[in-house]
């Protein structure tokens, strides 16, 4: 059987590539868990095929695949947030980094199906690996002392404090530079003398060996239809938490439900970070601040949430709070015709002339304006639920004949909807606690309309989710799917639970740990 | 016995503005209670609109005796601002809080709109 000789940036379709390739590991997908574990291996003995969907750019005819179906009554788009090209996601990423607290990997008795098999001191020397490839500082997260020079900590004092039944987190984004994997690592892994990184090559089946205990190959085409089979020791998901259980799924030369799904778990649990605008109005007592840029700092953001003890005692789930100045005549915002649609009531509900002339005279001064009136949107952590799950299309196959995904994601549930109400009464009472000010529910919040927006966040986690046994979850502690010996996955489908930060850092960290390993087990 | 034009005026100015000094001097004169006062001083951030959906009359009868004999031994006035922020304060500290119109509030402030409704 031929293997690559030399190592370097290929195209399936280009004549070198034979019919059947070997290698040590095989790594499906070159987006930031991809890209991740690949890391760990470079310039190792281990040899790495590391296979992308699409090419070096993004083109419309690979992004095509990632269409499919949704049947529940929530939306997902399924194509919004996915890239098939050298560095995926990472390419259209915000790049807002915070790693998963402590209380994050832990179980929590009111949410089933919640608790990590590994905890956050296993993860936290990748965080700090992570943090050195996005450019951020690890040490950052763990001191909060900035906090006070932070726009919110200087607009919202009375919320901090030791007694406080909020805290807060910090998130610190990721420059355009830095976390955009796609450029960043294309010379590094072009240059490579154990990886070859192959274009068009998107995987459409994944053969098990008779015994049904191994991998034996997987295959992959481009849009020509050139077929290579690739051998190798170990195989790596790292396709995203929508094609990695699409993959697993389709997966039926010997197991009839798909591969690691003998409980059911593949597809299911999967979570988003839900967003419930407009839920609550904060009139503070104090009046408004025109900061110059002396007194704040826009990086890091600080985001408050209700503490964690509070969630325990209140049996809710994470969230974050995001204050946003109400919408008045000194925004520029305010004046595009879609806001000025919906928005016209709340302008002259709260018109405050002297306020708004103070607000335009200083921005036009160049400083930021800190307003007394402020609109609240909560973000969710979403509970894990077999509700919310996706399975193959029985109709539509894709340009390879790949079944299409079918995403059911079932309405907010009773638990998320209580976690906002309750964690607005949190924050109600820090205000009221303080005399700063005044919180009112919205129409909106009281309607239940808040609940039902469409999702912008597009945020995908669960689907292959991690877990101590075969009963609970698809993959070990190591992201070894369970019953296959030679089959890992990357990325945040083995999260078994969502937090609330956005999961990319958390993605990349975890994903060099498991190269760590397979470099170890390898060797 | 004639008045000069001075006489007439100021004594004009000083029946006009009589009545108001001697409300706010001396409330019994005019009938109003040490509580209606109170209530008419204290101000309101909330603007509590369907505040007769309120069930709690047993509760606000109490609440009344406890505030009447609160400002019958507090007589200086400074002090009931502060002194009643002190114990709103505690209740969103210890969680004694009402939604009313959308409006998180504690049960004093709510007990309070609920008084000046009936008596303001």
């Amino acid at each position: 059987m031929p293997s690559l000789k030399n190592c370097m940036f290929k195209d399936l379709n280009d004549l070198s590539i034979q019919e059947s390739i070997s290698c040590d590991i095989c790594i499906v997908g070159s987006g930031p868990a991809g890209i991740s574990v690949a890391k760990k291996l470079l310039g190792s003995d281990v040899k790495v095929i590391l296979l992308e969907s699409g090419g070096i750019e993004p083109s419309v005819e690979h992004n095509e695949l990632n269409k499919g179906e949704n049947s529940g009554p929530r939306f997902l788009s399924l194509d919004a947030s996915r890239v098939r090209c050298f560095g995926g996601a990472s390419r259209i990423w915000a790049g807002h980094c915070a790693p998963f607290t402590k209380e994050d990997f832990k179980e929590k008795s009111f949410v089933p199906l919640s608790g990590w098999p590994i905890r956050k001191k296993d993860l936290d020397f990748y965080y700090k690996e992570a943090a050195e490839m996005l450019g951020i500082s690890y040490d950052l997260f763990n001191h909060n002392n900035s906090i006070n020079n932070s726009f919110s900590g200087v607009s919202f004092p009375e919320l901090k404090g030791e007694n406080s039944f909020l805290s807060s987190f910090v998130l610190q984004k990721s420059s355009a530079s830095n976390r955009n994997f796609g450029t960043k690592y294309k010379k590094i892994f072009s240059d490579s003398n154990n990886i070859d990184v192959i274009f068009h090559s998107t995987v459409t089946k994944i053969n098990v060996s008779e015994n049904g205990k191994h991998i034996a190959n997987i295959e992959a085409q481009d849009i020509t239809k050139k077929k290579c089979i690739i051998n190798a020791k170990k195989f790596v998901l790292a396709a995203g938490a929508l094609e990695n259980p699409r993959l697993l799924l389709d997966a039926n030369n010997i197991f009839t439900n798909g591969i690691g799904n003998e409980k059911g778990f593949v597809g299911s649990c999967f979570m988003s970070h839900p967003g419930v605008p407009g839920v609550a109005e904060i009139f503070k007592t104090t009046k408004g601040l025109c900061l110059s840029k002396e007194k704040y700092s826009n990086d890091p953001i600080y985001q408050f949430a209700s503490s964690t003890s509070e969630q325990l005692n209140n049996k809710i789930l994470g969230h974050g709070f995001d204050l946003k100045p109400a919408l008045d005549f000194a925004n520029r915002s305010t004046y595009s015709s879609a806001r000025l649609n919906t928005d016209y009531k709340k302008l002259f509900k709260h018109l405050n002339i002297g306020q708004t002339a103070e607000k335009v005279f200083c921005k036009y001064n160049g400083n930021k304006y800190s307003s007394n009136l402020w609109n609240l949107n909560v973000g969710l952590e979403q509970e894990p639920s077999h509700r919310n799950h996706l399975t193959l299309s029985s109709l539509s196959k894709d340009f390879f004949g790949v079944p299409l995904i079918n995403m059911f994601w079932a309405d907010i549930s009773k638990r998320e909807i209580v976690t906002v109400e309750k964690s607005i009464k949190l924050l109600a009472r820090q205000f009221g606690r303080t005399n700063s000010g005044r919180v009112k529910y919205t129409e909106d919040f009281i309607s239940g309309k808040a609940f039902y927006q469409p999702d912008s966040v597009n945020h995908h986690i669960g689907t292959t989710r991690m877990a101590k046994t075969i009963h609970k979850g698809v993959v070990d502690n190591n992201c070894k799917v369970f019953s296959i010996s030679n089959l890992y996955i990357s990325g945040s489908s083995v999260f078994p639970t969502s937090s609330i930060v956005n999961p990319t850092y958390t993605i990349i960290a975890l994903s060099l740990r498991l190269g760590d390993y397979l470099k170890r087990s390898v060797a | 016995m004639s008045l000069s034009r001075r006489q007439f005026l100021g004594g004009g100015l000083l029946l006009a503005t009589a009545p108001f000094v001697l409300k706010v001097q001396l409330p019994n004169f005019f009938n109003e209670t040490t509580l209606e006062l109170f209530l008419k001083k204290y101000p309101s951030d909330v603007n509590l609109t369907n505040i007769v959906e309120f069930e709690a009359a047993n509760e606000l009868g109490d609440f009344k005796k406890n505030l009447e004999l609160f400002l019958a031994n507090n007589p200086d006035q400074s002090n009931w601002n502060p002194s009643i922020l002190e114990i709103i304060k505690k209740d969103f500290e210890v969680g004694n809080i009402k939604v009313v119109d959308g409006w998180i509030i504690s049960e004093t402030e709510l007990n309070i709109a609920f008084l000046k409704k009936l008596y303001v």
